[in-house]
């Protein structure tokens, strides 16, 4: 199977720093629900969302750079 | 490239270089500290270490003594779980510093900006995170300062007011951030044994002030072990701001480079984190539950709480009774701000310097002036601290310290720079994210409190 790299350049980037943005809008997206819900009682949906999106990402960048098959693993 | 060499030059010659006879001596102590285990290499350990004290002494300044003496006031013991939280969350970045100290031997800054573009070095971590934050915030530490001269004067004399002790304040800490890097490792030994002394000075005298007026023990167990929060918005506001606000870009380049200083490499890793635990993580919370439990004990549910730490401490001295543990709060309370000024006074010379790429150089004008910038706070002896200057500086910190944090998580990663030194622990990496996390939620609430989605 093949690995997930999250290494990789994608665009100008690399995945591990387009995940460190995707991270920032879910925190974004939980904390809007949260003030909604605080003030209006709604936006649960958007908070659960927003949580659940964190995680995944604290998850994806937790993960360490492994030695790829491009290199060894001092530079 | 990560250069792991003995010998290699220091990657921040800020002063005059740690003889390689002194570093080897170090490196055959710290391997028999090592054999005796945690307990038995402590002393070791805590003679050959300094830029973790040297970051708890910057980071317990006025501000955050204002958060502990509001939280203990407001809440009693229920928030000391915070302080923990708060310290804990930030040692992994903190490490991240250690690792490129001591494994990487780059500075920091030089390699973000060839990395990660000059904006994000010079500007977002140099200028905003180091340089203008020492400025700005050495005007409460100097208010504070002054104000705490006066107050002790007058605790069995007539006063020696603000107006004319500030010279008194200014010179003795310019002249102990001054000698910083100099004199072979004189200097640099001087300003750390004044960090220490100065934080057991503070557990010392808190502590027995909290002998005086008394201790709840299962309160404060509970509220240091069990988190609470204040409910609705007030409550999450007070959970990210202290959390994210104890340890940031300021803290994390001053430990980098006071590492550098100390000429630290590869065999001084393990060093660097009995440091951070030991000289960073252990004072600032024993420091602020001991500020939070003598409030908790006195001012706590007393109606009518003031605001400004000068205040608080005025409040809180006549509940102390006894004369002699008026002083004691009096003298570990005033070696906040004096520690803090002088690491603000440190991190305004690196700040600058590596905002222009100057080669720093502790006998040149440029770095004694650079220094002794944040003094121009000495005008708060007289003024109010210039409010306006510090909430446009406070937003540009909330909005930039989380990307700067992405940089260094994105440094910690990088297999071409740090070769087989890169981070390789995912527990290491979240704990990274988590503080990057909480970060991003300063930036977000701050954004929404503008836009008035956020009400507390």
């Amino acid at each position: 199977m093949k690995r997930f790299d999250i290494d990789r350049r994608v665009g100008p980037i690399r995945l591990r720093a387009w995940f460190l943005v995707g991270n920032f809008g879910f925190n974004a997206l939980a904390l809007y629900g949260l003030s909604r819900l605080m003030v209006e009682g709604s936006g649960a949906g958007i908070l659960l969302v927003g949580v659940l999106g964190t995680l995944g990402c604290l998850a994806v960048l937790s993960q360490p750079n492994r030695p790829g098959p491009d290199g060894p693993d001092d530079a | 490239m990560a250069s792991e060499a003995p010998g290699r030059p220091p990657g921040y010659p800020l002063g005059d270089p740690i003889p390689q006879a002194v570093l080897q001596r170090q490196a055959a102590d710290l391997a028999r500290a090592r054999r005796r285990g945690l307990i038995g290499g402590l002393p070791t350990y805590l003679k050959l270490g300094g830029p973790g004290f040297i970051g708890a002494a910057l980071t317990l300044g006025a501000g955050t003594m204002t958060s502990s003496m509001l939280a203990g006031a407001e809440f009693g013991y229920r928030t000391l779980w915070i302080f923990w939280v708060a310290a804990g969350s930030g040692m992994f970045m903190m490490a991240a510093m250690a690792r490129f100290t001591c494994r990487g031997g780059f500075n920091l800054i030089e390699k973000q900006a060839e990395l990660h573009g000059w904006f994000l070095a010079r500007v977002l971590t140099a200028s905003i995170g180091m340089a203008t934050v020492a400025v700005a915030f050495n005007f409460g530490q100097v208010a504070l300062g002054t104000h705490l001269i006066d107050s002790l004067a007058q605790i069995d004399g007539p006063g020696f007011p603000q107006e004319f002790n500030w010279p008194l304040y200014i010179v003795v800490t310019s002249w102990i951030a001054l000698s910083y890097g100099r004199a072979g490792s004189g200097g640099t030994r001087l300003l750390e044994a004044f960090m220490k002394w100065s934080l057991a000075a503070m557990i010392l005298c808190f502590a027995a002030c909290l002998v005086v007026v008394g201790i709840d023990w299962p309160a404060a167990l509970k509220g240091t072990f069990m988190p609470w929060l204040p409910s609705g918005v007030m409550g999450i506001d007070l959970f990210i701001a202290s959390t994210a606000a104890a340890i940031g870009v300021a803290d994390w380049v001053l430990y980098h480079f006071t590492a550098h200083v100390k000429g630290w490499r590869r065999e001084h890793e393990g060093l660097a984190r009995v440091d951070l635990i030991a000289g960073f993580f252990v004072p600032f919370f024993i420091v602020n539950f001991l500020v939070v439990s003598v409030f908790a004990g006195t001012l706590h549910a007393s109606g009518d709480i003031p605001r400004s730490a000068a205040e608080l401490a005025s409040s809180l001295v006549p509940l102390l009774g006894e004369t002699g543990a008026q002083y004691a709060f009096m003298i570990g309370f005033l070696a906040v701000p004096v520690t803090s000024t002088i690491g603000l006074c440190l991190l305004s010379a690196m700040g600058i310097h590596e905002a222009f790429g100057w080669k720093p150089d502790v006998r040149s004008w440029r770095w004694k002036v650079c220094l002794l910038l944040p003094q121009i706070g000495f005008l708060a002896a007289w003024y109010p601290s210039p409010v306006m200057l510090i909430i446009i500086i406070a937003a540009a910190l909330s909005l930039t310290n989380n990307i700067v944090g992405w940089s260094f998580y994105m440094l910690l990663n990088d297999r071409k720079l740090m070769g087989a030194s890169r981070c390789r622990s995912r527990i290491w990496n979240l704990g990274v994210m988590i503080q990057i996390t909480l970060l991003n939620c300063v930036a977000i609430t701050y954004v929404f409190n503008r836009l008035g989605w956020w009400q507390s």
